[in-house]
């Protein structure tokens, strides 16, 4: 059953977030997409490489 | 999106037969599960992620399938080196690879180095101290006891050999019409003869070291048959000092071979040839101690040093030229290397991929770039056909369907629910395409001109070596992808398309603009307008 429950949640959670929408599971709390832009980074000795963009998932705790 | 807890209850008890008291207490202990974490601990929860409370907040880490179905837009692209650090820094920080290699292997080619050096000089001296060894072993016994215990005898009989051969010298000289000797008896004669024998003997014992074991201390002949042996052989050949002086050998005893008494012809003759060769030999020691070599007889006391000069002389060539061989091969390696190692760097623009590829496995799973060429060429050619396609009538369905569906990995274990169709997550980021297509936006910033090999605007040239794309699209649908290079070439871009396997998808990524340098690209893709600005990324092309 938790397995079922979980796999449902995340079908949900993951086709909302393809939709760059935010999914609030109530009680749980809220999933969104966020967006890194490509980033340079310096490393000692002078190296800079550039990191490229990336999307990430987020979740904020829902306020109790 | 809401999704209330009736609404999963919903969909649940419509794929199940449990009760929904049932369901719900069981989405309640996992919701608690979560909510009532303490700092420290985690849930996690196999299909979505984990939970973990950091700090008092909760932390949510997708797992492996779902973060990359997120970020599928963005998939396989690597990390670029703009900059290449110092070397032995290339390795950024958190990389397990270190430059400690780098310095191992410097230490090691240090050490290889030293070694290479070492080598010559170790072995050198361990071989001038084995020569030594040979030259001294000879005059040693087993138990490192000195064969000639009274070496300051021998010195000192050197010594007075030189006095008595000087004065009979002299002698000789005064007598050297044997007027005085008329009245010398054959006795005395003999006497003389004997004495300059045994003078002579004495001299070229403490000359050579051969004859000073075998002949004035037979005590010592016995003890060391293999020294004796050796030696005897130097004895007969009468060696260093003859053939290094033999000039004034021959000259000097000229003088001194006219002999002073005749009656003693007898003895003279059998005596001769040891004679002349006893004088000769005083006399070229003589002539050597007068050209300063007085303080080596000094260090007779010391065989290996009475010996060593002549021998080690010519030991010491080959190992000087051992020397000079391995410092020269040394440093033809050392160029060579370098030679290869700027070669290489200059060369193919494979390099910083690969060292890139080897530092940060974890963040790049694409395939190296410089596989790519072959397939940048066919997109170039594909490009060059794309127009028509643009102008061709674009499948209506593709532009108001907007080709989610193959954009994104569609979840096959999703249940037919309500849930919208797939929408494209390209919707968003491509969203400005659109406008940009109606709308035109700000005219692009040229960062440089685009009539030259590299720019953002006019056509892709042919260069030699690599160029730099601004990567805005990375689309699965080859079709919206030439669409969006039309609308960029609209708007004056030099484009292309790049396709790019992705675990068995294969993506169509949009570059825009050929420039140089990775800096040069970041920079144009700085300035590119805002729908771009954010998520462009660069890639490297051979055109």
């Amino acid at each position: 059953m938790r397995e079922l429950l979980i796999r449902k949640l995340t079908d949900i959670i993951r086709e909302g977030l393809a939709n760059n929408e935010k999914v609030t599971v109530e009680g749980l709390g809220t999933f969104s997409k966020k967006h890194i832009a490509a980033e340079e980074k310096s490393y000692p000795g002078g190296r800079v490489v550039l990191m490229p963009p990336k999307d990430v998932i987020e979740f904020k705790k829902v306020k109790e | 999106m809401t999704i209330s807890t009736e609404q999963l209850l919903k969909l649940i008890s419509g794929m199940t037969d449990q009760k929904p008291d049932i369901v719900l207490e069981e989405w309640e202990t996992l919701v608690d599960s979560v909510r009532n974490l303490k700092p420290g601990e985690s849930v996690e929860m196999s299909q979505l992620g984990t939970f973990k409370n950091v700090k008092g907040e909760i932390e949510f880490n997708p797992n492996a399938e779902l973060a990359d179905e997120i970020n599928y837009e963005y998939s396989g692209q690597e990390p670029v080196v703009i900059e290449e650090g110092e070397e032995g820094s290339t390795v950024p920080i958190g990389v397990s690879v270190s430059g400690d290699d780098d310095e191992a292997a410097t230490a090691k080619d240090d050490a290889d180095d030293d070694d290479a050096f070492g080598v010559g000089f170790a072995d050198d001296k361990a071989n001038a101290e084995d020569s030594d060894d040979d030259f001294i072993n000879p005059f040693v016994r087993k138990g490192s006891e000195p064969l000639f215990p009274d070496v300051d005898e021998v010195a000192r009989k050197i010594k007075e050999d030189e006095d008595a051969e000087a004065a009979a010298k002299a002698e000789n000289q005064d007598d050297i019409f044997g007027l005085d000797d008329e009245n010398d008896t054959p006795s005395t004669l003999d006497k003389s003869f004997e004495e300059e024998k045994t003078e002579s003997e004495s001299i070229s014992a403490a000359d050579r070291d051969d004859e000073a074991i075998t002949q004035p201390k037979n005590d010592y002949k016995k003890d060391d048959d293999d020294l004796t042996d050796s030696d005897s052989t130097n004895t007969e050949e009468k060696p260093l000092f003859e053939s290094l002086e033999s000039p004034e050998d021959e000259e000097k005893p000229a003088a001194m071979v006219i002999p002073p008494v005749k009656p003693d012809e007898n003895v003279l003759k059998e005596l001769k040839a040891e004679e002349e060769a006893a004088k000769a030999e005083a006399m070229a020691r003589k002539i050597e101690k007068e050209q300063g070599k007085r303080e080596k007889a000094k260090q007779v006391k010391k065989f290996n040093v009475w010996v060593a000069p002549t021998k080690t002389k010519s030991r010491a060539n080959p190992q000087q030229l051992a020397k000079v061989g391995g410092l020269i091969f040394l440093s033809v390696l050392v160029v060579g290397g370098l030679i290869w190692y700027l070669l290489s760097m200059s060369g193919s623009g494979d390099r910083p991929v690969t060292t890139q590829q080897a530092v940060q496995p974890a963040v790049t799973e694409e395939q190296p770039i410089a596989e790519i060429p072959p397939a940048a060429e066919e997109e170039v050619v594909t490009e060059e056909v794309t127009p028509q396609d643009a102008t061709e009538p674009v499948p209506a369905d593709q532009t108001q369907e907007e080709p989610a569906a193959e954009l994104i990995p569609e979840p096959q274990d999703i249940a037919p629910d309500p849930v919208p169709e797939p929408e494209p997550v390209l919707e968003t980021t491509p969203e400005p395409e659109p406008e940009s297509a109606t709308t035109p936006t700000p005219a692009p910033p040229v960062t440089e001109p685009a009539t030259g090999e590299y720019g953002l605007e006019g056509e892709i040239s042919i260069v030699s070596g690599r160029s730099y794309g601004i990567v805005v699209y990375s689309l699965s649908n080859q079709n919206r992808a030439q669409q969006e290079q039309a609308t960029l070439r609209d708007l004056g871009y030099r484009t292309l398309i790049i396709p790019h396997e992705q675990d068995g998808q294969t993506f169509y990524r949009v570059l825009v603009g050929q420039l140089e340098t990775p800096e040069a690209a970041v920079e144009a893709g700085q300035q590119l307008p805002e729908p771009y600005r954010n998520s462009f990324f660069v890639r490297r092309f051979f055109p």
